[in-house]
């Protein structure tokens, strides 16, 4: 009587521990709320205390302002960035198998994303608290549960799978994984497209917001 | 309690006045209910298989397609060797390799031990176990088919048979189990972030120093602080449950009274009368974050920080300028 005996490597992670699952979600999760919500207030604010008026009539042009509201939050996720990954290799053990270049570019890119949803969610609303509010529960749960950190996409229904390629963290969750726990080099730069395709839409659209005087 | 009910109808005047923040309180929960609930499912589908087949016998073909026509595998792709199933894996392009030896159809007819090897991408430690585990149960019911099919009584199969019974939820319903806790974060954040953006706004505008001179009692000013979003998270808890009975037939079983009841005393659904001033300190926001997700105690921030020193360094505890009043205040509100 035959028995078939099936046997399984588990690759990437033999010891099937759930933090290398757990750990690039967080990351990823963190990094987009952070940026999202510090550039979120930052035009609000102007337009709250009377200065957008101000620096709209200054020579400066719309994506001037933009860009220099978005500068300084960037340089100072850097530093977030780095923390982050010192801790997840240093505390949660999670190693960084593929090129590091790639892992930091890939940073890069995603908080640019988010700062770029802080600044879309800012042009758009007139109140403080509002920008905060949406920025906060508009992105935590869709980045935490449709983004396949911790439910696969392709255990959603048929359209879920459509949807959450527009949601950055979706891609940078894969990313980050293919880096960190598989290995990936440039050789495998895929979904970073996508990304810069998102970045460039917000940042466009953020400025047609203000020349538009819906400020 | 007069002076409660007034600076509560000022309150609800307040949160009616900013048209986004009324509608988002509605909006929010129910776009979010609608949409996140059907997507939370560790039901496995379309798990992507990659075959390689070395023995291309009628067994193989049948293994094969018996994998295909379940309904938890898709076989994506066909690697000829393993480095091409390596390079799938580290693509991502497919969640499992199975190989198949050559010595299968053999092993079959009873000349040796038929094996598989299977490798499965377990970066997600839960999906690779679950997927494995459905893959070795498709692999039993066939071995088991070609037993019988041998002529073999069924009887002469060992194995223990299990015949489970699910309670509460015969039909395996996920969203049965995810609707609540969508629910409750939903409301834990909303709470808290309504109500530490709310005393802020307050803080930012001046009005605390007009409070603290009218003869209104520090527990009157907290209480009309904390209610209205007690109310309103009642309120969004009926909202998510009514969604949840008449979208997605959850059904309730227990007794309405003593839910509410429970979700009145339970520390989560009343909101933290906290200083959050997120506009500033990214790292109170980056903590009630972390609180959220834990599923902490929401105790309020101790820190309260000036509105008005724009470049409020990170953990600076920043004193706000009237002395005593408000801040004494939130302190020993700690604990309610």
């Amino acid at each position: 009587m035959p028995v078939i005996i099936p046997e399984v490597k588990m690759y990437f992670n033999p010891n099937l521990e759930s933090h290398f699952m757990f750990v690039p979600g967080v990351i990823t999760l963190i990094l987009i709320l952070i940026s999202a919500l510090m550039t979120s207030v930052t035009i609000v604010r102007e337009k709250e205390f009377g200065s957008m008026e101000v620096l709209l009539v200054s020579p400066l042009k719309p994506w001037q302002i933009i860009i220099g509201k978005v500068a300084p939050y960037f340089f100072l996720s850097l530093v977030n960035v780095i923390v982050i990954l010192l801790m997840a290799w240093f505390v949660f053990g999670l190693p960084v198998k593929g090129s590091i270049a790639l892992l930091i570019a890939e940073c890069m890119l995603y908080i640019l994303l988010g700062l770029s949803i802080g600044i879309f969610i800012s042009a758009s609303v007139q109140k403080m608290e509002n920008a905060m509010f949406i920025s906060f529960l508009g992105l935590m749960l869709p980045s935490l549960l449709l983004s396949g950190f911790i439910f696969p996409i392709e255990n959603m229904p048929k359209g879920y799978d459509y949807f959450s390629m527009i949601l950055p963290p979706r891609w940078f969750v894969e990313i980050i994984r293919s880096i960190m726990i598989k290995g990936a080099g440039f050789s495998l730069y895929l979904e970073g497209d996508a990304d810069t395709g998102c970045d460039d839409a917000l940042l466009y659209v953020s400025q047609r917001q203000e020349i538009q005087g819906k400020t | 309690m007069r002076k409660l009910m007034f600076l509560l109808r000022k309150e609800f005047r307040q949160i009616r006045r900013n048209t986004f923040l009324a509608r988002a309180i509605i909006a929010v929960p129910l776009l979010q209910m609608l949409l996140l609930v059907p997507a939370v499912t560790f039901e496995m589908k379309n798990i992507d298989l990659a075959v390689t087949d070395n023995d291309h016998s009628p067994a193989s073909r049948e293994l094969i397609s018996r994998l295909s026509g379940s309904s938890f595998f898709r076989i994506c792709a066909t690697p000829q060797n393993y480095t091409q199933a390596d390079a799938l894996l580290l693509a991502g392009d497919a969640d499992m390799v199975l190989i198949i030896p050559d010595d299968f159809s053999e092993g079959m007819a009873g000349a040796n031990t038929p094996r598989l090897q299977v490798l499965a991408d377990a970066v997600n430690a839960t999906t690779a176990q679950l997927g494995w585990s459905y893959l070795v149960s498709v692999v039993r019911d066939y071995n088991r088919d070609v037993i019988i099919n041998r002529g073999a009584a069924p009887s002469a199969i060992p194995g223990i048979s299990v015949s489970p019974r699910f309670w509460y939820n015969p039909s395996l319903n996920y969203k049965y189990y995810m609707l609540p806790g969508i629910l409750v974060i939903l409301i834990t954040a909303i709470g808290l972030m309504m109500c530490g953006l709310n005393l802020v706004r307050e803080k930012k505008w001046e009005q605390v120093e007009q409070m603290n001179v009218t003869p209104v009692k520090k527990w009157e000013l907290i209480a009309s602080k904390v209610i209205p979003f007690f109310i309103i998270g009642l309120f969004d808890l009926a909202l998510g449950l009514t969604v949840g009975w008449i979208v997605f037939d959850i059904p309730f079983e227990g007794s309405l009274l003593l839910f509410f009841a429970c979700a009145a005393i339970f520390p989560r659904c009343r909101a933290g009368t906290g200083s959050l001033l997120l506009n500033h300190g990214i790292h109170t926001a980056a903590v009630s974050f972390c609180r959220i997700l834990l599923c902490d105690d929401l105790r309020p921030d101790e820190r309260n920080i000036h509105p008005h020193r724009e470049h409020a360094a990170v953990g600076a505890a920043v004193q706000p300028r009237e002395p005593g009043g408000l801040p004494d205040a939130n302190k020993q509100d700690g604990d309610a």
